[in-house]
């Protein structure tokens, strides 16, 4: 199941949301029994028992909708996860072979399940010739994994205790907002929510409105800026021209952006409004002056958890930093896909940003802001052109393209009609990558009216038309449509 | 917490705060409440109108079907599918769609020039698969006693155009494509065209074909009418870059028929007759009125008598909205509905039997009882399938007897273009066999031998004469033993 779907939006979130406030019911009436009664540890009660029930159901059943089968390997992770981390904290020094176990364990499921066919590919190119497994990809094993390594390496590096209950492993785990396009949500971000938690007006309203802010950027701009993507980049090369190929990979560079971010957006909302608080997965990415800082806004939990997770680990700036980076680079280019194409994509970036510590960055502040905008720009979407293509004659046959060595030319007809037929769309996507919500606070804040009683009136009225019209209008452009996947997906 | 906010927040009370938030979430909820109450008590739509198909059916569940995920699937996709008031609420996300650009002289391109895609008879619900049975065995037929005038044999003729302008863009070679009898569909203005990308090779394949019914049939007149397509007349050069050349491949294919094939020249009328309202504008059809044309060129060609059009009845069907809408959702053709008239003899008396077939999954399982009814299908204003008012579709074979005393016999192998011809031959010949390409469980020389044909006609537009499948059933028809139905 996916967030952009009619079925979710209309049938799985009303009931979700009925079965959740239940559920809240029945918390309260069962932590006023507590208050009343005798509860000697009453901070250490799990006071959302009846709620995180119906969180992990509805999580559950959002699984098994796309993953009849993979439920159960994801529960048996979570299971896996749950004896290790009793393991790692069971003494009074954390134990490091139940860590190393559960790293095996974990990092062996996703070879398995992820990598396995693109191990054998790999052997093959040898001459060998072992038969491919073929075993399809369970939806959002790099995100439920990475989740679970960082739960055991937080309860092993002290940072967080161990969950002594599985079903509110099983919670943090499973929960379906984040379950499985992310962002990776660490444990401790949200350890104290799960067994206590509010959730006020404040929370359903901005929850719901940053839902709809991520529904809007997939449905209405990353939707929409795929058929201008399609139209270039899947096609025959024979008849594509330079401007095309421009067009297409601008119109990719923005799809993929509105795509994920509006996912995380849509997590993030669902998350508050059931209490709990995810941190930011993007900051406004292509703004970024330079790629070190561009990877400091793309997807954050994944760069952080590399940086926290292996290359501090492996000696960080302090011993041989280049190798280090070298590595979390080719490990985050191999996550994002079982294809040469994400190891060379992650690579890239790798050696960009080894060659920024030691040129851009000493200088950045005497260089023009315009040349460092337009240089990471340039980086970025020439990043996402290996991204894209995970046929490398493809790959080759593109960039030939991009740069003037195309058959048929700059421009034609069917660059024109794309351009033109989508033009405020483009502007729009432009306008919708800057930090716009910056510049209506700083509106707000130098306002004569700031804080008057018109003025909420005013904000609340355009905060609730701005949220009805992207509910009705994603549901419009949502009839119908069948197949409208998020990228990340896929990873 | 940036410090900025939390100044903000403190100078908004607690009271106001949560005022404007239950203010918003109550509207917030209102409105979803309101969708979703009519998403769930609302009939669900069951067919869409303007995609002229079944819309999804709720999926069976099973244990396979669970554990594949497609039950899951099939659930989501009706749900999407089946939404009530489907038509008109996509006409209101296709208009919200158009608000992404403007459209540079009137042109949007659907699929044109980048990507591959299917040929509108392959998209249509009806589509059948390959034909299921195929009888291995080369049929000998009786010889057919001569019933009819043979029309001369005379040296084929090359039909040729005005000359070519020279700052026209050089067109693509058709074998450039070699497979593909699509390029896209083009909107320009409120007409849409679908592009040609048909192949010389695939066209002389299906003369080939041909050929081999007046082998097969050698004392019955065989013609070849390949028609040609709106694109051919309407694109202006900046699309017809995108189209390949119709008339060549007309040519090439007429010049692989043997010599005693008749080919006959339907692209001349309808090239004089391009100012009128020949093709539809908003279906991949042509209109009744350029069928007239190209049937009277039939019959110059057949040596028989043909009505003029004043002595036809015209009707209208008003507001009509053709498949382009369907295959491209550019609101334009939606609001720019044009009139379906059509042609009734008024001076013939005729009757019309058919004999259905029952499809399943797009394939043949049987045939129904043959039954007598109008070859004019009456549809109200409005209704987009109004090109069904011949014989109302394609499944099924159609005799016409009429009172023509001609002694000539007619049998039509066509496909959807084919359908407008009849109408305008039922005072030519005394009986018409109208046989589509797709549907068909008759050996054709025994079926033709038995009916005493006199005269067989294919009738294929330019896409379908260049495309591998029609080549195959026509194969097929002549070698398949009778289904028995």
């Amino acid at each position: 199941m996916v967030f952009s779907d009619l079925f979710f939006l209309y049938i799985f979130i009303p009931a979700a949301a009925i079965c959740y406030a239940l559920g809240r019911c029945g918390d309260s009436a069962r932590a006023k029994a507590l208050q009343s009664g005798r509860a000697p540890r009453y901070s250490d009660v799990n006071l959302c028992p009846y709620s995180n029930a119906v969180l992990i159901i509805f999580s559950l059943i959002f699984y098994a909708w796309g993953e009849p089968i993979y439920v159960f390997l994801m529960i048996a992770s979570v299971f896996m996860n749950w004896i290790v981390g009793q393991l790692i904290d069971c003494g009074r020094r954390k134990s490091k072979p139940a860590l190393v176990v559960g790293l095996v364990l974990n990092i062996g499921i996703i070879a398995v399940f992820k990598y396995a066919d693109f191990l054998v590919e790999t052997l093959n190119l040898t001459g060998l010739s072992i038969p491919k497994p073929g075993i399809a990809l369970p939806i959002g094993i790099s995100f439920f994994t990475f989740q679970s390594i960082s739960y055991i390496i937080d309860v092993y590096r002290g940072e967080v205790r161990a969950q002594r209950s599985f079903f509110s492993l099983l919670l943090y785990i499973s929960m379906f907002p984040q379950l499985i396009a992310g962002p990776i949500v660490r444990y401790s971000t949200i350890s104290a929510e799960i067994n206590k938690r509010r959730i006020t007006f404040d929370d359903i309203a901005e929850g719901s409105f940053r839902f709809l802010i991520g529904l809007g950027k997939k449905v209405i701009l990353a939707n929409q800026l795929s058929e201008i993507t399609s139209t270039f980049l899947d096609g025959d090369f024979g008849s594509l021209t330079t401007g095309g190929a421009w067009l297409g990979i601008l119109a990719y560079t923005m799809q993929i952006y509105f795509d994920f971010s509006g996912y995380s957006d849509m997590a993030i909302g669902m998350g508050r409004c059931l209490g709990f608080h995810f941190d930011e997965n993007f900051k406004y990415p292509y703004i970024s002056k330079t790629i070190t800082e561009f990877w400091r806004r793309w997807h954050i939990s994944l760069g952080s958890f590399f940086r926290d997770y292996v290359y501090i680990p492996l000696g960080g700036n302090r011993k041989h930093q280049p190798l280090n980076l070298l590595i979390v680079w080719f490990l985050t280019g191999l996550w994002h896909g079982a294809s040469w194409n994400f190891v060379l994509w992650g690579l890239y970036f790798g050696v960009i940003i080894l060659i920024e510590k030691y040129t851009i960055i000493k200088v950045k502040d005497k260089i023009p802001a315009v040349f460092l905008h337009i240089y990471s720009l340039f980086v970025i979407i020439f990043g996402w052109v290996i991204f894209y293509f995970d046929d490398f004659s493809r790959l080759g046959g593109f960039v030939k393209i991009l740069f003037g060595g195309g058959a048929a030319g700059g421009w034609n007809l069917v660059a024109q009609n794309e351009l033109t037929g989508n033009l405020w769309l483009l502007i729009a996507a432009v306008i919708c990558c800057l930090p716009i919500s910056r510049i209506f606070r700083l509106m707000y804040d130098n306002s004569a009216y700031k804080g008057s009683a018109g003025q909420e009136v005013v904000l609340t009225g355009l905060k609730t038309v701005i949220a009805a019209a992207l509910l009705i209008v994603c549901t419009l452009l949502l009839i119908g449509s069948t197949t409208n996947p998020f990228l990340y997906l896929r990873f | 917490m940036k410090p900025e906010k939390n100044k903000k927040y403190t100078e908004r009370t607690p009271k106001r705060r949560r005022r404007s938030n239950a203010a918003y979430l109550a509207s917030l909820l209102v409105t979803f409440e309101a969708i979703c109450m009519g998403l769930l008590i609302l009939p669900r739509s069951t067919e869409s109108i303007t995609e002229k198909r079944e819309l999804a059916e709720f999926p069976e569940l099973t244990p396979d079907s669970y554990f594949s995920g497609d039950f899951a699937e099939g659930v989501s996709e009706w749900f999407s599918d089946t939404v009530p008031f489907r038509d008109e609420l996509t006409g209101i996300s296709t208009e919200l769609r158009e608000l992404r650009g403007f459209r540079q002289d009137g042109i949007r391109l659907h699929n044109v020039g980048t990507v591959q895609t299917s040929t509108p008879e392959q998209s249509t619900p009806e589509q059948p698969g390959e034909p299921q049975q195929s009888a291995p065995e080369q049929s000998t037929s009786e010889q057919i006693e001569p019933t009819a005038e043979q029309p001369a044999v005379t040296e084929r003729p090359v039909i040729t155009t005005a000359a070519p302008d020279e700052n026209q863009p050089e067109k693509i070679n058709p074998d450039d494509a070699v497979t593909i009898t699509n390029n896209g569909i083009a909107v320009v203005g409120t007409r849409a065209l679908m592009l040609y990308g048909g192949s010389y090779s695939v066209g002389e394949r299906y003369a080939e074909v041909v050929n081999k019914y007046k082998q097969a049939l050698p004392d019955v007149n065989v013609y070849s009418m390949v028609i040609p397509t709106s694109c051919e007349f309407y694109s202006p050069d900046s699309v017809a870059a995108y189209c390949g050349s119709e008339l060549d491949n007309i040519n090439h294919v007429y010049g692989c028929l043997q010599n005693d094939v008749v080919s006959v020249d339907a692209y001349t009328p309808l090239s004089t007759h391009k100012n009128e309202d020949i093709y539809l504008r908003t279906d991949h059809h042509w209109a009744p009125l350029g069928a007239y044309y190209a049937a009277q060129a039939f019959a110059q060609a057949a040596g028989v008598p043909f009505e003029d059009i004043s002595q036809y009845e015209q009707r209208v069907v008003h507001d009509y909205v053709g498949t382009m809408y369907g295959y491209t959702g550019d609101i334009v053709l939606k609001n720019n509905p044009e009139d379906f008239v059509y042609y009734v003899p008024k001076n013939v008396d005729y009757t019309t039997t058919y004999y259905d077939y029952i499809l399943k999954d797009g394939k043949i399982v049987g045939a129904a009882e043959p039954y007598e009814a109008n070859f004019f299908i009456k549809y109200g204003d409005g209704n987009g399938m109004a090109y069904c008012t011949f014989m109302g579709g394609d499944a099924k074979v159609v005799k016409v007897s009429s009172n023509a005393g001609t002694g000539r016999k007619l049998a039509i192998f066509k496909d959807s273009y084919g359908n407008a011809l009849p109408g305008y031959l039922m005072g030519s010949f005394d009986e018409i066999y109208v046989i589509d390409m797709r549907y068909f469980t008759h050996n054709a020389v025994d079926f033709l031998t038995e009916n005493g044909v006199t005269d067989v006609l294919f009738a294929n537009n330019a896409f379908h004469a260049a495309t591998a499948s029609t080549v195959t059933y026509y194969d097929n028809f002549l070698t398949q033993q009778d289904w028995g139905y």
